[in-house]
């Protein structure tokens, strides 16, 4: 049995593409409120696991509670209905190019409630305002920045005040402004309305001013979890390696020499 | 969602009880056409019973707050509860609506802009 307030619980999540284990026997939970933040370098893990959070991939072993159901296993329309209760901002923000920002902001208000227009549309304008993008509904994708597209893709991610919130670099191609307006908001939701929000991050600014638990992936396994502070006090060089940025460590960016010349030469 | 109406001094009061979501936002907005088509001079929303409320029932009272200004009506919100409270203070919306601690105040403050 799940606790009330354990949003998601997952256990021994395993997936491998192909003989690589991409994700390595992944245990974590969160609370109700909390933001989980995942970081990790490239190719570590974190967007595999966070598609196998949103039921988008099953695991190969492992089991992942979302507001208290295994969705392993479940068919597409138990997924539906799990998806439903939560909002999910993608990477590139995945906007529809044909439709208006506002347009792609009602997306899930008309699809998935009766509302009036009326009503619709002043929810529209409330979202749009979070994000600091009043009186842009009637542009295009086309017509605005990237960053923008960001900010009007959490609007739609928020549109149905979701419980749960998944978020793939929200701050990426973000101003240093429009960051700390996004993790603003992100804390606001999760500390006063009582929403829960995993966000996978490389901005470690944001990832500590947002976060209340932390999650490194590294060669798919969890090398570090806790709260900031204990990840501050963790004296793991995988993990200070990544918070620091710093290019020499145990973290190998390329190749060994003698690897090198074999993968180059056969 | 329930609505129960009395009328206070003279100002018609709306006891608001239950979640105010995507399900039970339209009833709510039948409430408010009502008293929109009647013009309804003083309406005071009582929130005391009301755990949450979406934005759907954010934009709701927004409607209601563009008709009533239409036709001067006065408006006043009364004992939301915090979480409630949080909802309008993260949309802004305590700088547009006259938002109350208790009822007395809410009425009080209707009477005296009649």
């Amino acid at each position: 049995m799940i606790p009330e307030d354990e949003i998601i619980r997952v256990q021994g999540l395993v997936k491998a593409f192909g003989p690589r284990r991409v994700l390595d026997d992944v245990s974590f939970s969160v609370k109700r409120g909390e933001i989980l933040v995942i970081m990790g370098g490239s190719g570590c893990g974190k967007s595999t696991l966070l598609r196998h959070l949103i039921g988008v991939v099953q695991p190969d072993a492992g089991d992942i509670f979302i507001l208290g159901r295994n969705i392993c296993g479940m068919d597409e329309d138990q997924l539906a209905e799990v998806r439903r209760k939560f909002g999910m901002l993608f990477q590139s923000g995945a906007l529809f190019a044909s439709m208006t920002v506002g347009e792609n902001v009602a997306l899930p208000i008309r699809e998935h409630s009766v509302v009036d227009d009326t009503i619709a549309q002043l929810m529209v304008k409330m979202k749009l305002e979070l994000v600091g993008l009043t009186g842009f509904e009637h542009l295009k994708p086309s017509e605005i920045s990237g960053g923008m597209k960001k900010r009007v893709a959490l609007a739609r991610a928020i549109a149905l005040d979701p419980p749960l919130l998944f978020c793939d670099e929200p701050t990426a191609g973000l101003d240093p402004i429009m960051t700390a307006v996004v993790d603003t908001l992100t804390l606001d939701l999760c500390q006063k309305l009582g929403m829960t929000a995993v966000v996978v991050t490389h901005d470690m600014v944001s990832a500590f001013r947002i976060a209340s638990k932390m999650l490194m992936l590294y060669q798919g396994k969890v090398v570090a979890y806790g709260t900031p502070d204990e990840i501050q006090a963790m004296d793991n060089p995988i993990l200070k390696q990544f918070v620091n940025g710093e290019a020499d460590g145990p973290i190998p960016l390329r190749l060994s020499e003698g690897d090198y010349l074999k993968h180059l030469i056969g | 969602m329930k609505a129960e109406e009395r009328t206070v001094n003279g100002v018609a009061v709306v006891d608001l009880i239950g979640e105010i979501d995507l399900q039970s936002s339209p009833k709510l907005r039948e409430l408010f056409q009502a008293k929109g088509k009647a013009k309804c001079p003083r309406l005071v929303i009582n929130f005391t019973r009301v755990p949450y409320i979406d934005s759907s029932g954010l934009a709701t009272l927004i409607e209601y707050y563009q008709t009533s200004r239409a036709f001067k009506g006065g408006l006043a919100l009364c004992c939301l509860p915090p979480r409630v409270k949080n909802v309008f203070e993260i949309a802004r919306l305590d700088q547009i609506f006259a938002i109350h601690a208790d009822e007395e105040t809410a009425l009080t403050s209707l009477s005296a802009t009649a």
